[in-house]
């Protein structure tokens, strides 16, 4: 038992390296476009940060700086646009597979008069799995190190599996399209030619009545 | 009295220089925690760099962890322009790491020393009017606290060991092989995730690439038919207006 609160306190130490973070002006839009495949949940953690030019740091929340999530689905319908606080989660399922994009931009124009005109967003977007919390997992399980460690390893596979799925899919797609521009680029150069020999004929049956028209021939 | 007061400014030192690290460290419960407490962070997505711009992604990351980053230019926003972007990973104290110039895809594994904010930049400051759309892989392998657990536990074994002095059981020594077992198996995990990541980078692109031949095909061969028909129309009534012959003579008297 020692032990375990001993990893868990390690896990800590590990839970300090957090998501990726990037830097957005005040009225700049940043957009991510995630391929996705239909009837995916799709779950979006972010956490903003002012930088404070007294403290010329960024100060670990900020209050009253809303952001403004927007989600285009393939076809150019919104899926979600809504206003959220300075840090918190956004949820969306996709129904067609393909390029969804999100976008993420700042709604308040307040925080640029002292901010030094940066915000620092944290964004986390995952599709189609849950964000594994291995401290909450393990006091609910009550499970020691070595089955913590082999339940993430087993996660990880599983992991390894769906993608191994959804790379069967793109393939799939990949073969569809591939054999339509095959069928298109035969037919295509079938109608052509018939278009060819059409207006050739065509052509030469109107020239020849106008020569004889003319009586030239 | 000395050694006393010594060791309590020391740790009164450990612990403000704990609190006054960078406060780029989210509160206990933060959603965003919970990326840590996974054995790899992956993210994948497709972002417009605009002309001139470039965007820049920071990541904590921790010693011993894995960073692999892969990128690959989709498309360019007029066509025929080169694909080229420059990547460039700069580390905590913001040297640079590493820096590839004008490639059009591009793939970077690097195992951190030094733990601290990792940035990885792209830059497309050599096209003066192309925006492009650029696709991004970044997955970090971060088994460095769980190394230190194991070599914890090892030197804890030991440590009885030598101090009861007893023959191991056959369970301390099977405990033992299960932990080196299980970090055999986790290594070719990350391995397979690698391969993985770069099999669907190489998808991606080949997918955009038949998209683009699939529209492409069928713009083009209309415009042929329709050039076709014109050129045929054209040819026609340019050799009908060769034999057009007017009636009536320059001075306006009727011509036989």
């Amino acid at each position: 038992m020692n032990r375990l609160i001993h990893y868990l306190c390690l896990l800590c130490f590990l839970s300090f390296s957090q998501a990726l973070y990037f830097h957005i002006g005040e009225t700049e839009r940043k957009c991510f476009i995630e391929e996705i495949p239909d009837e995916t949940m799709v779950i979006g953690n972010y956490k903003t940060q002012l930088f404070d030019k007294n403290v010329n740091d960024y100060l670990p929340s900020s209050p009253g700086v809303g952001m403004h999530v927007e989600v285009k689905d393939p076809d150019g319908k919104l899926l979600l646009s809504k206003v959220y606080s300075s840090e918190g989660r956004f949820t969306f399922t996709s129904h067609t597979p393909g390029e969804h994009v999100i976008c993420l931009y700042s709604n308040s124009t307040k925080w640029s008069m002292f901010a030094g005109g940066k915000l620092r967003v944290h964004l986390d977007i995952q599709v189609g799995e849950h964000a594994n919390d291995y401290q909450t997992i393990a006091e609910k399980d009550k499970l020691t190190e070595l089955q913590l460690r082999v339940r993430q390893l087993l996660d990880q596979v599983e992991q390894i599996t769906k993608e191994q799925n959804y790379q069967r899919y793109r393939e799939e797609r990949f073969r569809q399209t591939s054999e339509s521009t095959n069928q298109r680029v035969l037919w295509w150069s079938i109608a052509q030619t018939l278009i060819l020999t059409l207006t050739g004929f065509w052509q030469m049956r109107h020239l020849k009545g106008f020569f004889e028209a003319k009586k030239l021939v | 009295m000395g050694s006393v007061v010594q060791t309590y400014i020391f740790l009164v030192a450990t612990v403000v220089s704990a609190l006054a690290q960078p406060d780029t460290q989210p509160a206990q419960g933060d959603p965003l925690m919970k990326t840590g407490s996974r054995p790899y962070v992956s993210y994948d997505f497709t972002i417009q760099i605009r002309a001139r711009a470039e965007e820049c992604f920071h990541q904590y990351t921790s010693v011993g962890s894995i960073i692999n980053v892969e990128y690959e230019v989709l498309s360019a926003s007029s066509r025929g322009r080169s694909y080229d972007i420059d990547f460039i990973l700069r580390g905590p104290t913001g040297q640079m790491m590493k820096r590839i110039s004008g490639e059009e895809d591009g793939s970077y594994k690097v195992t951190i020393t030094r733990e601290g904010v990792y940035t990885m930049c792209f830059d497309n400051g050599a096209s003066k009017f192309t925006a492009k759309n650029v696709y991004i892989e970044i997955t970090i392998i971060q088994r460095g606290e769980w190394r230190k657990y194991i070599e914890m536990q090892r030197g804890e074994v030991e440590a009885e060991e030598d101090a009861e002095e007893e023959v191991e059981t056959a369970l301390d020594t099977v405990a033992d092989s299960m932990v080196d077992k299980i970090e055999t198996i986790a290594d070719l995990i990350d391995d397979m995730i690698f391969k993985q990541v770069s099999t669907r980078r190489i998808a991606i692109k080949d997918w955009y690439l038949v998209i683009q031949n699939n529209s492409y095909v069928q713009q083009w061969s209309i415009i042929q038919c329709i050039v076709i028909v014109a050129a045929s129309v054209f040819q026609t009534f340019f050799v009908r207006r060769l034999f057009n012959i007017k009636t009536v003579t320059p001075t306006q008297k009727p011509r036989a």
